[in-house]
């Protein structure tokens, strides 16, 4: 059995607790649903306004979902590239070539990511399995990942694109060191 | 206001015209095809699990031909009865030629057939999203990479044909594309969620000829529908070009930009197509009108501008865009 991760547990029992909820919702309704039906006048005026109250909610959540991560998009800048250990990428049926794969704890690392051949996905997971990273690795372009390495331990860049039969088992190992 | 209440409360549970036999039967021959392509999709889903739990033992080339083919398959059946089944519920204010839908069912059978060769026996496994380059980066054969993509280009060209029959035919019987959009709508009063009170869908005695949501959503869908199908042709012409001359080569970005937004698009947009099917159905079932009114029509228009430019969300992970 896989360990399951904090994030992946967090993330299941939200979802299962929305999908109770939206099961609740509806048998309630369901249960609710056997009198007499009402004119559609009696019916607008209270939808109308549950619909408008509706609306805000779903602009001021939706609002503060893109201002609370359109600032954290992982694009790199320059001044996070300025002091960035930079290292080369390549993908190929089914290997990946770096250019260097031990760091230190705390070293920021410029990836320059490319594809040899077709498409393949750089996706770089910590020691504890949760994926961190990634960027595609596409044939004739440069795509630039910046990463920091806050804890020691070994790294695994797995492929995120699918790439051909190798696909699965087009991985390799980042070793990660104390200061 | 009050004879508009009054209209708004008459059952309507009888449509003004019910579809033909003919266009009965060509709905179900959709709908049960959509059905037997699922069910065939489900079990080649199965196929993948089983071999992933270690009961079966599938060869990495046999495993990655069941997923292109199970990725595709299961988008075609999605489609194929979604279109089937709003092309039926919008007949009463929409009657529609069965024709062009017979045309359209063999042309999409004919692609579907194409993509079962070339995956079952051509061993084409580049995958439903067949990114460039690698359909020519496999050990597949390449009649099966042509034949994989003449598939795709047919399921995509039969959904084109769907689309430009319901948008000539609305704008035909609406009088304009305008209309059709039911834009006469949003400048009727300024109650906005009232207005539905004063203009009644078609298809119900009405001289105003505005469209019923189910038929707006069928124009907004197919206007849609024609641009996706264009970008099926394009990229499918594109990777042939690749095919017969080496020489001939493509950007990798360019193609993923416009496969994704083919690809991406026609699986998108069967939820709106199904979302009209609701829109038709719905009133129905609680006997009450589901008028066009403004904030009907404004959603949908929203539709319009926000569901093609989606597609970008398939490019996040690729950081040179734009370059």
């Amino acid at each position: 059995m896989p360990e399951i991760g904090p994030v992946q547990l967090t993330v299941g029992v939200i979802f299962l607790v929305l999908t109770l909820g939206v099961v609740a919702v509806l048998i309630a309704v369901a249960r609710h649903a056997h009198g007499p039906a009402l004119t559609y006048a009696e019916v607008t005026k209270p939808g109308y306004a549950l619909r408008r109250v509706w609306l805000w909610i779903v602009v001021m959540v939706a609002a503060a979902a893109v201002a609370a991560s359109l600032f954290a998009l992982p694009y790199p800048g320059n001044a996070t590239t300025a002091h960035a250990t930079a290292v080369r990428v390549e993908g190929y049926q089914y290997v990946w070539e770096l250019s260097k794969t031990s760091f230190q704890v705390g070293q920021t690392i410029n990836f320059a990511v490319t594809g040899g051949d077709v498409n393949h996905g750089f996706g770089l997971y910590d020691p504890h399995g949760m994926l961190i990273a990634q960027v595609q690795a596409m044939p004739g372009y440069i795509n630039h990942l910046v990463v920091t390495f806050t804890m020691p331990g070994t790294y695994i860049v797995r492929c995120l694109e699918y790439c051909g039969m190798g696909h699965h088992l087009m991985e390799t190992p980042l070793i990660v060191s104390r200061r | 206001m009050a004879t508009a209440v009054s209209s708004l409360t008459t059952p309507i549970a009888a449509p003004a015209a019910t579809p033909s036999d003919a266009a009965r039967r060509m709905t179900l021959l959709y709908l049960a095809t959509a059905v037997a392509l699922f069910l065939a999709m489900g079990l080649l889903g199965l196929t993948m699990r089983a071999q992933q739990a270690g009961i079966l033992s599938l060869t990495p080339q046999q495993f990655y031909a069941v997923l292109t083919l199970h990725g595709t398959g299961m988008v075609t059946a999605a489609l194929l009865g979604t279109m089937a089944a709003l092309w039926y519920v919008i007949q009463p204010a929409l009657p529609l030629n069965p024709a062009p839908m017979r045309l359209g069912y063999g042309i999409a059978m004919a692609g579907v057939l194409c993509v079962a060769i070339s995956t079952l026996w051509g061993g084409f496994a580049a995958s439903w999203t067949f990114l460039y380059p690698l359909p020519f980066f496999g050990w597949w054969p390449t009649w099966s990479t042509g034949m994989f993509l003449l598939g795709d280009m047919l399921v995509g060209s039969a959904f084109g044909l769907f689309c430009l029959v319901i948008l000539i035919e609305a704008i035909r019987t609406y009088g304009g594309l305008g209309r059709a959009l039911a834009l006469p709508v949003l400048r009727q009063g300024s109650g906005g969620h009232h207005t539905g009170a004063t203009i009644k869908p078609d298809g119900q005695g009405t001289p105003d000829r505005i469209p019923p949501p189910a038929v707006l959503i069928a124009v907004v869908s197919s206007l849609q529908g024609v641009i996706i199908a264009g970008s099926g042709v394009v990229i499918g012409i594109g990777l042939l070009g690749h095919l017969a001359d080496a020489g001939v080569g493509l950007d990798p970005l360019w193609a993923k930009n416009i496969t994704y937004f083919f690809g991406h698009s026609i699986a998108n947009i069967t939820i709106y197509l199904a979302a009209g099917m609701l829109y038709a159905i719905m009133p129905r079932y609680a006997n009450r009108e589901w008028p066009t009114t403004r904030p009907v029509v404004l959603a949908w228009l929203g539709v319009l501008i926000f569901v093609l430019p989606a597609y970008f969300h398939h490019l996040y992970m690729d950081f040179a865009q734009p370059p």
